[in-house]
């Protein structure tokens, strides 16, 4: 009877362990991880450009991270990639966090920083709770003082970034990717040449910006040349490989016929077929499949599988065949949405600078009912295209 | 007991194995419902903390929109019925809203949506599980628009499914939102609410 107990006690606690096991590794095992799969974070400078800074003079930028859903950051690290030739860092303030102790550079670091041509950020949040960045207004992560050594353009790119959270089971979470945006400088746009770290395993990257786009671009609502240039954000889809480039923007001027002209360039792999994305300062993304797209009514191109080829050096992309539909207006959040329409609503024809630099869809001068009439066609589509 | 053992041996162990799953199950949602509750009180912690510390991020709530039925909450497959929105928008004047409303697309169809209030119109996406509306005032009108427990809106379901179903306003679902912008140009984000309904 003894030992017939001993065994209905086992067979108990088992078979309640198991379930309680089995329960929560349902319920919290896999499925928290997958919660947070898809996770992006955009990183950007501040300010998005550097038209023009003179010799020998200083240049500040801070770098900004924003996530796609908000998150309690914990710790943080990029590698901020500039030409030593034409730059040489200066100084450097952690805006998030402090620099974690012997991992990230700081400022006693500027003569190892300068050799190298990159600086090495590693900051942890110090606050018990971490840090909250938000998707709606993201964060100041860094902010980098740089001499400039000549007047000639150049640039400054995010490398390899990680981010870490610590989940509420307290295991390390940081499957975020990461869109980055590279720092024109004295309308530089190629990216610098890659330094990479002593000893490093990643030595054997290729030339960085070793395929310039040269692009036309046809916006709706503008069919004569307007006043001013566009800023277009162009990335690559590699669609062999599903790894996306971030994003470089081209700055394009208009000719008589509306026609933007434009370049940017990337470091890519040229056997690959690409798509490429492009969004206008007041526009939805466009996904591009084709060198030269066309359709039969604006706005209504659509494609799914990339095939975009590129050589290294220049490549001509004529994409002026179709539109780029407008109506997403500053700040962007990827989606037409009653912010945009009340933005011109509110504004009616007003026609100052910062009023014109947020609604003046079709450039005419004015925000008016043209500018609204724009965006509601816009409607059909209302997002960005992915 | 011993011969009681020996005759229902296997009756027996399967009751053990039964009572076993059911302990099991007990502690696991007596566990969960327990430490669930510092976590949530660790999360607002966490979340006044950095707000105190950091830039504000996630805006306050101003303004209520809530999910209202006329009809009794029950409600027959086949038969169109209407959830309506009722706005409150804290003495401003509204020129365009947004709503991301989940329900369930399996046990209702959705039918249209109609603006209650004539110089708004609306744009409907249905977005497989949930719909968003975009609903904008037309740049003719010149009148306020305050909304004060205002109806603005009536969206049309047809049930498909016996059962018990909610809708909620969400806040935000992949892009699209639950706001309400002002004639500033201001977004207000509004305190939501849900509904349930019975199809018999």
């Amino acid at each position: 009877m003894k030992t017939e107990l001993i065994k209905i006690i086992a067979i108990f606690l088992v078979v309640t362990g198991v379930v309680f096991w089995g329960l929560s590794y349902v319920f919290f095992g896999n499925g928290r991880n997958s919660k947070a799969a898809g996770e992006t974070i955009a990183l950007s400078f501040n300010p998005a450009s550097v038209p023009t800074v003179a010799t020998n003079s200083d240049l500040t930028v801070k770098i900004a991270a924003k996530p796609s859903i908000n998150a309690l950051i914990r710790g943080y690290g990029m590698k901020i990639n500039f030409d030593k030739t034409k730059l040489a860092f200066k100084s450097m303030q952690y805006l998030v966090g402090s620099v974690s102790s012997g991992l990230g550079n700081t400022d006693t670091d500027l003569a190892a920083i300068n050799s190298a041509g990159f600086i090495k950020v590693v900051g942890e949040a110090q606050s018990a709770t971490g840090y909250s960045l938000t998707s709606t207004t993201g964060a100041d992560m860094i902010s980098l003082t740089f001499t400039a050594l000549s007047n000639s353009p150049t640039s400054i790119t995010i490398g390899d970034s990680s981010f870490y959270s610590i989940s509420a089971d307290m295991s390390l979470f940081n499957g975020w990717t990461f869109t980055k945006d590279c720092l024109s400088v004295n309308g530089g746009t190629a990216a610098p040449t890659a330094t990479t770290a002593p000893n490093s395993p990643t030595a054997t990257t290729a030339p960085a910006g070793n395929v310039t786009l040269n692009m036309k671009f046809k916006v709706q609502g503008i069919a004569q040349k307007p006043t001013g240039g566009m800023n277009v954000k162009v990335k690559l889809l590699n669609e062999s490989t599903g790894v996306e480039t971030g994003y470089q923007t081209a700055q394009l001027t208009a000719n008589d016929q509306g026609i933007w002209s434009g370049s940017a360039s990337f470091n890519v792999d040229t056997s690959a077929k690409y798509v490429l994305y492009a969004k206008g300062q007041y526009q939805v993304q466009k996904k591009i499949c084709d060198a030269t797209p066309t359709e039969t009514a604006g706005g209504t191109y659509r494609c799914t599988t990339g095939k975009i080829s590129l050589t290294a050096g220049a490549n001509n992309l004529d994409f002026s065949g179709i539109i780029l539909l407008s109506g997403d207006l500053p700040e962007q959040d990827g989606t037409i949405n009653a912010y945009d329409t009340s933005l011109i609503r509110n504004n009616l024809n007003k026609t100052d600078a910062d009023t014109l630099s947020k609604c003046d869809v079709n450039r005419d001068g004015k925000c008016d009912t043209q500018d609204y009439s724009l965006l509601i066609s816009t409607l059909s589509v209302k997002n960005d295209e992915q | 007991m011993e011969n009681y053992l020996q005759n229902h041996k296997a009756f027996f162990y399967l009751l053990l194995i039964f009572f076993a799953v059911f302990a099991g199950t007990g502690i696991f949602i007596v566990m969960n419902t327990t430490s669930k509750k510092p976590a949530e009180i660790n999360k607002g912690l966490s979340q006044t903390v950095t707000e105190s510390i950091i830039v504000p991020s996630v805006p306050a709530t101003e303004g209520t929109l809530s999910l209202t039925t006329a009809k009794a909450q029950v409600l027959a497959t086949d038969k169109e019925f209407v959830v309506d929105i009722v706005a409150d928008s804290n003495g401003k004047s509204i020129t365009g809203y947004d709503l991301a409303l989940n329900y369930d697309p399996i046990a209702f169809d959705f039918v249209r949506a109609t603006s209650s209030l004539t110089d708004f119109k609306v744009y409907s996406y249905n977005r497989g599980n949930y719909l968003s509306f975009l609903v904008t005032k037309v740049p003719q009108s010149e009148k306020s628009s305050v909304f004060a427990q205002t109806k603005i809106i009536s969206i049309v379901f047809k049930p498909n499914k016996k059962g018990a179903y909610n809708f909620s306003l969400k806040s935000e679902i992949n892009k699209d939102k639950t706001d309400l912008v002002t004639d500033k140009t201001e977004i207000l984000n509004p305190v939501l609410n849900g509904l349930e309904v019975k199809v018999l």
